[in-house]
């Protein structure tokens, strides 16, 4: 079931919201829980198994972790069990793929469907492992807890990741009030918005363009679909982690924020921060930091700080850290090489940063605008190869994009956007900037301002439903991850 | 006081003598020399008396329908208006007490047989509808389960916000917020519609889903409900004109999926403007072969092979889209080229060739040659290509004769003919494009096409196949069989009364796959040997030139 589906709007939402506000307290997890099994069930029952096994190998691993001295030995059979069901449905073909192609072998195929949001539930159960065995948290003694935790619907099918340590105090106890209901459902219409009138509105013309065969594009159009799929993703994501922010809220959760305001950033580096945050601390608190840290550990890193010198040892360490992480960032977001190549092109530019300072904020304005140039610069030309579906389309319209290969075109640009591809343009590139930030707050605010916002709101709600309703168009696109 | 009804209204519809419908709204009903009346009356607040009496001048039967106003509002489409009716009597005997409240869409109907001299008298009372308990009747079945749980459920929803407002004290705005929040969301599934049609959408609703057993799973269950719910939730249409609305207004140039409309010509034309294919030599030079070698089959047959290509609307319209608005020209430039590569082609290996595209944009300037809304041509358009057909093949038969237009009788219809079962498309068509668009009240649309039909029609003899007709023509000349897409279909009206024989084969009506459908000769080789034609016509559009590379395929 998609948020922005009618189903979800006009029937699940307004069930479980009434079901879940009406219920007494001890009852609303499992109300949540049912919802949650419910919601992942609709569009393919059959892989609620594996969520349930995935559930059942984390509560056990998590005791047993917790009882016994083998802990690393558990936590490691934990992980391999996670992982073996992402590597069976998300990864297992794109190895035969190459295998086949390396070896001119004939391995077969085989016919699966990945399970929606695997990847992110897979990452959650990981999380809490891990804790456990930090001894961050307790092992959760309550199965329907931990489950609650795995299969909250909000954020099930596209995160944002929610990290153990950070709803473990929710999911045990939490208040459910008039003002987190209200926030919630503001957050999740401001959500919508972005998804249908934007995300949609734009989606549409980066599909035009980038399922045109690479010769029948020019300079132009090669840019127009490579910002217009920049705003799209951000808004796609970003209107899906607001929606999911906001349904937490309604249900009594505070999930952080999962993107503030990425296109302002000045580097790489700030960008990954702002950025799916809550996946790119998910790596660097389970990857990123204690690679680095068994890195430094190493015999070896003593042995070569001694030869090369303190400061180039660490350069190194970083590098070798930075590689494997983006290396599986990429990995994680898809089962291509692209998208490989993608986490090593932003891998690469961090780096880059870290070694020449180039992410140090400047004092003067022109400073200031080169580092945002040079960040959306980065950033969509990332996409580019993000969005294509080979790196040999990839590179002929990064090749198309400054004019080195140059086909016919076939359409004029008018073809591509209209005023309504126009304004979204417009309106996403102001909100992608922190203009609006506080329009939800209501602390301190005239009942005036309030009412004029919540009009607004409703009428944003209605726009959103109406587009839905008029169109099938409306795919997300961190489904596939 | 007693209301005597009287004819308003009478229109007898016309039907051809082999019972096809050829005009009228009512097209889709399928019935020998009938008429039908309409009587109108104004409803008021108070109950009326009706009293009608009918007296057949010969035996029949007759059908009385009771309903309520033709309610359509600016896009065309019906809302549901009710009229109540009470002690209906026919004859004297009662049909129903009533009161019934009875709308366009669900009226009562009695069927009765009537024979000469006898009276029918047909009586009742009638009012405007008064809102009363029979009103919840739509809450049936699986609406009643929603309605009686969605309220419920919501009326303790707000219930509840109202409380928590009272204890939190200044939040109104956000309470009020959250309560028109909830009644939006649950007014869809609690008001969902039973229709079966979208008369907006010209298709056939989709079907609610039943579970098969309450413990087997339907995997795709869920995929199935939501499209049932996507296509009959309350508020679905108000907030698809809404979105539509919008959209059409804020765009200079609308667009669906598959066309875009020229608001201020009123033009729609499909996209892309010129079919993508292939235009190297070699791939050209392969097209020429399969013509050539399609020509030999000919040859050996004693047939006469003809190319008819018809231009498409966007080439012939190419300035309009390309200078007006911008569309790039070299497409077309590239287009153009390589059909010129395979019509020389053609010529040199002496396989007559015509495209009508200069008589075309001549005749544009005297009369519309394509729909506003179609990619067809229309009866003015087909015979401008017919009469450049006729001028090639009266090179090799001076003796076929070549009809002109006073031969035809010109009628006037904004309905659109291009249809194989059909000669005239219901308006659905068209209405769908209005309301696609949003531009149901624009002048610029109410366009009257001139339709041309042939003084001897009855003396044409039509039989119909699955993907075949052949006419019969006892002026005409030469056996033809003419083998070409939908655009053949207006060229209908005019090529056989050129014909003593034609048979007409309807390429893109058989089950086949796309690239299956122009394997001429493996599909039509034996159609073609048993029929004898004197001359082979194939007459496709611009776009279908790419099919052609499969022309000539006997496997």
């Amino acid at each position: 079931m998609l948020f922005s589906s009618t189903v979800f709007l006009f029937l699940f939402l307004p069930i479980v919201c009434a079901l879940y506000l009406l219920v007494r307290k001890e009852l609303k997890d499992y109300v949540l829980l049912l919802a949650s099994i419910f919601f992942y069930a609709w569009g393919e029952p059959r892989y609620v198994a594996v969520m349930l096994l995935t559930i059942i190998i984390n509560y056990v691993g998590a005791i047993l972790i917790s009882k016994y001295k083998c802990k690393k030995l558990l936590l490691l059979l934990t992980i391999l069990g996670d992982l073996s069901f992402l590597f069976y449905f998300k990864y297992f073909n794109f190895f035969v793929e190459n295998i086949n192609a390396l070896f001119d072998g004939h391995i077969d195929f085989i016919k699966v469907i990945m399970p929606i949001g695997i990847s992110f539930y897979t990452f959650q159960a990981i999380s809490y492992v891990v804790d456990v065995y930090r001894e961050e948290v307790e092992p959760q003694k309550n199965i329907h807890k931990l489950a609650l935790y795995i299969t909250l619907f909000p954020q099930l099918v596209a995160g944002p990741i929610v990290k153990y340590h950070d709803v473990a105090d929710q999911i045990e106890n939490r208040t459910v009030d008039f003002e987190k209901v209200a926030y919630g459902v503001k957050r999740f219409i401001v959500g919508l918005a972005k998804k249908v009138l934007i995300a949609n509105t734009l989606g549409a013309v980066a599909d035009k363009v980038f399922t045109q065969p690479i010769d029948q594009l020019d300079c132009v159009t090669t840019w127009l679909g490579a910002i217009c799929y920049t705003f799209q993703i951000y808004y796609d994501f970003s209107g899906y982690s607001d929606m999911a922010i906001g349904l937490g809220s309604i249900f009594g959760f505070k999930f952080l924020e999962n993107f503030t305001y990425p296109y302002i950033s000045k580097s790489i580096s700030e960008y990954w921060r702002r950025w799916h945050i809550s996946m790119g601390s998910w790596f660097r608190d389970y990857l990123f930091l204690p690679l680095q840290r068994a890195l430094s550990l190493s015999k070896t890193y003593g042995k070569l700080s001694h030869r090369l010198g303190r400061r180039k040892i660490n350069i190194l360490l970083t590098a070798v850290a930075l590689l494997v992480t983006w290396f599986l960032i990429g990995f994680w977001h898809g089962a291509g090489w692209s998208f490989v190549v993608y986490g090593l092109y932003n891998g690469f530019f961090i780096f880059l940063e870290i070694i020449t300072g180039w992410n140090r904020d400047r004092k003067s304005f022109a400073g200031r605008a080169m580092q945002h140039f040079y960040t959306m610069f980065v950033v969509i030309l990332g996409f580019v190869i993000f969005r294509s579906d080979t790196m040999n389309y990839a590179w002929h319209y990064l090749l198309t994009m400054f004019g080195a290969e140059r086909g016919e075109t076939m359409y004029h640009l008018i073809y591509y956007v209209d005023r309504i591809e126009i304004i979204a343009l417009i309106v996403g590139a102001i909100c992608s900037a922190p203009l609006c930030s506080k329009m939800l707050e209501v602390e301190g605010r005239s009942q005036l301002r309030i009412a004029a916002v919540n009009l607004w709101l409703l009428a944003l709600f209605i726009l959103s439903a109406a587009s839905i309703a008029a169109s099938t168009y409306n795919p997300f696109i961190y489904f596939r991850f | 006081m007693m209301y005597r009804g009287e004819f308003t209204r009478a229109e007898p519809l016309h039907f051809q003598s082999n019972a096809e419908p050829t005009g009228g709204l009512y097209s889709w009903r399928w019935m020998n020399n009938a008429s039908y009346a309409s009587l109108i009356w104004k409803a008021r607040k108070k109950w009326q008396k009706l009293f009608l009496q009918i007296e057949p001048l010969k035996d029949g039967e007759i059908t009385i329908i009771l309903r309520g106003p033709d309610a359509r509002d600016e896009y065309g489409q019906f809302y549901s208006v009710q009229t109540d009716w009470r002690n209906v009597k026919i004859n004297g005997k009662t049909v129903f007490d009533g009161p019934k409240a009875l709308s366009f869409q669900k009226g009562f109907a009695k069927h009765i047989s009537i024979k000469k001299d006898e009276a029918l008298e047909v009586e009742g009372e009638f009012r405007k509808h008064q809102f009363t308990f029979r009103d919840f009747t739509f809450l049936k079945s699986g609406n009643l389960w929603y309605f009686i749980t969605g309220n419920l459920l919501f009326f303790a929803l707000i219930y509840r916000l109202v409380g928590c407002i009272r204890g939190g004290g200044n939040q109104i705005g956000n309470g009020l917020f959250l309560a028109v929040f909830f009644i939006c969301c649950v007014i869809p599934i609690t008001c969902t519609s039973d229709a079966v049609r979208s008369t907006r959408e010209a298709r056939m609703l989709t079907v609610k889903p039943e579970m098969k057993e309450v413990f087997e799973i339907e995997s795709d269950y869920g995929r199935k409900y939501e499209q049932w719910f996507n296509d009959h939730m309350g508020g679905r249409i108000f907030l698809t004109k809404l979105h539509d609305s919008i959209r059409n207004k804020l765009s200079r140039i609308p667009r669906t999926e598959r066309a875009i409309y020229l608001k201020e010509e009123g033009m729609e034309f499909l996209t892309p403007f010129v079919p993508i294919f292939n235009t190297k030599q070699s791939y050209l030079k392969s097209i020429v072969n399969n013509l050539i070698l399609l020509n030999q089959f000919c040859l050996q047959n004693r047939i006469k092979f003809y190319v008819l290509e018809v231009p498409k609307k966007e080439i012939i319209y190419r300035e309009l889209l390309s200078v007006r608005y911008g569309f790039d020209e070299k497409e077309f430039i590239r287009i153009s080229r390589a059909q010129e590569a395979i019509r020389n082609g053609a010529r040199q290996h002496h396989i007559p060739y015509v495209y009508p595209y200069n008589a075309l944009r001549s005749a544009a300037k005297q009369d519309r040659i394509f729909y506003q809304w179609l990619h067809h041509w229309t009866d003015w358009g087909a015979f401008v290509g017919y009469r450049e057909l006729m001028k090639e093949i009266r090179k090799d038969f001076p003796d076929i004769p070549v009809v002109s237009l006073s031969d035809y009788t010109k009628t006037q219809s904004c309905f659109v003919r291009d249809e194989f079962n059909e000669a005239y498309r219901p308006p659905g068509l068209q209405l769908q494009s209005f309301l696609n668009y949003g531009v149901m009240g624009d002048p610029r649309n109410r366009v009257l096409y001139n339709h041309y039909n042939h003084n001897d029609a009855d003396k044409m003899v039509v039989s119909v196949g699955q993907y075949t007709k052949e006419f019969t023509y006892p002026r005409g000349k030469c056996k033809v069989m003419l083998i070409g897409t939908s655009q053949n279909e207006v060229l209908n009206h005019f090529l056989p009364y050129s014909a003593a024989q034609l048979k007409y084969v309807r390429l893109n009506l058989r089950r086949v796959e796309t690239v299956e459908q122009f394997k001429i000769l493996k599909l039509y080789k034996k159609d073609m040997l048993t029929y004898k034609p004197d001359i082979l016509i194939l007459s496709i559009s611009t776009e279908n030139l790419p099919g052609f590379r499969n022309l000539s395929a006997t496997k």
